[in-house]
């Protein structure tokens, strides 16, 4: 028998989903609904075999990849898998999260219960199985090898990138001037970080990104930044 | 002076000298208004131009020739600047290079006038003072700032600069007798004139630039309660109308459990496919938002879907025309393996010369000898397609292997 985490927002669901797993597979199965509860719940639990994880949170403040950041950075046996309704409004996420961490498999919610159970114990037993067709659309066939957590390093070189960084999670709708009053760096400063980082972004797929997307960016990427700011010691 | 929070005049001036360039946050935006303030700037330094010109021609000293020729080539220079900054992203997404080249040739043009005009004639170059008023309202408009133009005016009469210029002019005039004032009154009221007439077209543009905001505003307001009344009634007319039919045969007990699940599965196809009629409605869409509510259905189907497009073919973004043609394709081809029985689906697309081509292939019984019968699917879709852009086989997977071409660009067809 082993240990399941189910993290996903739309709490009664979870429940059934849980209760299914426990009744075809006998699995030990917890659910999260919260990212902001996903440390205290691993903290009072045993190891867990598997994460299955949500990425889209309505009304959270974040996304799947900061629960999946959690639970790799908390125990890295932890298999970690992705279970989405896969519509393209959370494709940028999926392949951030497919990319950046080591993800067994992605189940589509759409896809017959029969196929997702199949999936749970092909990773449980194999450590990994094939993603699900409808969302193997918007995964690379092979992941970077140069785009991995540690190449965020190259997006934050010192405490003014940071604020750069934070200023953006902030501000709704970026502009300089926004950026600037809220950060307190000048305007010239600011388009000189950018203009410092933005080789660095290519590989993340950002080639000359507007204000808007480093701010769509900075959000869903914002476990691995904050890691970052944290080596430097200006989270 | 502009209100710009917490930072220093200083900043705030070498910003404004930038130009409206670096502090773009996204594409250029080439609404109607704002093509015709580029081309109402150009204009306006092709009139300082002009005063550049007339002085070449009417200058008595060959050092006033020679400074209206700099003028000259300052403003043509500035000229391509705007138009290239306006069109081209290489030029302007810096700051220091364009302060750097903006400040050298508007001080160059300046000193320049001043030093070709006679007295009174540098009244003829006042159109630069309309361009630099246009540059400055876009750029206050990019930065995000408030034009408060008569502050700034007011700002500047009290300012070090003016009161500094004003105390030395009139000292020179009242030491000196060789008649100074003569010659620094009109370059005093010039500059005066030059910057009211700047200040007063930032004021004009940012008028109109907030009534085209309000007007945007007005317009997204008015589309977004048209939208909104069209989802409710939608979810009535639709939505709720389904679910009270598959909740009634649940209460009277005319379906089965597996008869209700097919029921919702149905009912979730539609409303996928409803949400790609809007993502089609609203422009362009990838291979794979097309063709994933029929990689679903199969799936709910019970029919294992072998293979899809690669990540690189289903990221292709198609024009709405295209995409809706590929739908069709996608579901009568999906329905058809579904419908004779198929339990394996392989989907691919590939795009070569001009079309984007799905190939369908399942392990069913094979297509009949004439699929193409009229009124249906296939047949329809034919007469919509260019001659010979269906094709129908075996598949090695044991039964049919169906490919429809759609055009790129179906109006060439």
């Amino acid at each position: 028998m082993a240990r399941l985490l189910l993290v996903d927002d739309i709490a009664p669901l979870t429940e059934l989903f849980a209760e299914t797993i426990r009744a075809a597979l006998g699995h030990d199965v917890h659910t999260v609904a919260l990212l902001s509860a996903v440390d205290t719940t691993l903290a009072g639990l045993p190891p867990i075999d598997l994460a299955l994880v949500d990425l889209s949170f309505a009304g959270q403040d974040g996304t799947g990849i900061d629960a999946l950041v959690s639970i790799h950075r908390y125990s890295s046996a932890t298999k970690l898998a992705i279970i989405t309704q896969g519509d393209t409004y959370v494709a940028d996420i999926l392949r951030d999260a497919w990319e950046l961490l080591p993800i067994a498999t992605v189940i589509a919610k759409s896809t017959p219960l029969v196929a997702q159970m199949n999936s749970i114990t092909l990773v449980l037993r194999d450590g990994s199985a094939p993603p699900d067709p409808a969302v193997r659309l918007m995964l690379p066939p092979r992941k970077s090898a140069t785009r991995t957590a540690e190449s965020f390093t190259r997006l934050i070189q010192h405490a003014g990138h940071a604020k750069f960084w934070t200023a953006l999670w902030a501000v709704e709708s970026p502009s300089y001037k926004a950026l600037a009053e809220y950060s307190g760096l000048k305007l010239n400063t600011l388009k000189n970080y950018r203009a410092q980082i933005i080789d660095d972004l290519a590989q993340h797929g950002l080639t000359d990104p507007s204000l808007n997307d480093l701010r769509s960016f900075a959000i869903r990427c914002r476990p691995f930044l904050r890691e970052r700011m944290r080596q430097l010691g200006t989270s | 002076m502009p209100s710009h929070g917490q930072h220093t005049a200083l900043d705030a001036w070498m910003a404004l000298l930038a130009g409206p360039g670096p502090w773009r946050a996204s594409e250029p935006d080439h609404r109607a208004w704002v093509v015709l303030l580029t081309i109402a700037e150009v204009t306006a330094l092709l009139g300082a131009a002009g005063s550049a010109i007339r002085t070449i021609f009417i200058a008595d000293t060959a050092g006033n020739r020679f400074a209206a020729t700099i003028a000259l080539a300052s403003v043509a220079t500035l000229c391509v600047h705007v138009i290239v900054s306006q069109t081209s992203q290489l030029l302007s997404r810096r700051v220091w290079p364009s302060l750097l080249v903006r400040s050298a040739l508007m001080t160059l043009l300046v000193l320049s006038l001043l030093a070709s005009g006679r007295r009174w004639d540098l009244l003829w170059s006042s159109a630069f003072a309309v361009a630099m008023g246009i540059d400055i309202a876009v750029t206050c408009t990019e930065l995000g700032w408030r034009a408060q133009p008569w502050a700034w005016y007011r700002g500047f009469l009290r300012s070090g600069f003016h009161l500094g210029a004003v105390t030395a002019a009139l000292g020179f005039a009242l030491v000196s007798n060789s008649g100074a004032l003569g010659i620094i009154s009109p370059i005093f009221l010039t500059m005066h004139i030059w910057i009211g007439l700047s200040f007063a077209t930032v004021w004009s543009v940012n008028y109109q630039y907030l009534r085209d905001v309000q007007d945007r505003d007005e317009a997204l307001a008015q589309v977004v309660e048209s939208e909104r009344r069209a989802r409710a009634h939608w979810l009535h007319d639709n939505v709720c109308a389904d679910l009270r039919l598959v909740s009634m045969r649940i209460e009277t007990a005319h379906v089965d459990r597996a008869q209700t699940l097919a029921m919702l599965q149905q009912f979730d196809h539609q409303i996928r496919l409803r949400q790609l009629d809007e993502l089609l409605a609203a422009g362009n869409v990838t291979v794979a938002e097309l063709l994933q509510p029929y990689i679903r259905r199969c799936q709910a189907n019970n029919a294992e879907v072998t293979s899809v497009p690669s990540f690189e073919e289903a990221s292709r973004v198609l024009e709405t025309a295209t995409a809706e043609l590929l739908a069709r394709a996608a579901s009568n081809l999906t329905s058809n393996a579904l419908n004779a029985g198929a339990r394996a689906v392989g989907i691919a697309t590939e795009t070569r010369n001009g079309f984007v081509t799905l190939r369908v292939d399942d392990n069913g019984p094979g297509l009949p000898a004439e699929p193409f019968i009229p009124g249906r699917g296939l047949w329809s879709l034919r007469t919509d397609l260019p001659p010979g852009s269906i094709s129908v086989g075996s598949s090695p997977m044991g039964g049919a292997h169906v490919t429809v071409s759609v055009p790129l660009d179906p109006r060439s067809h």
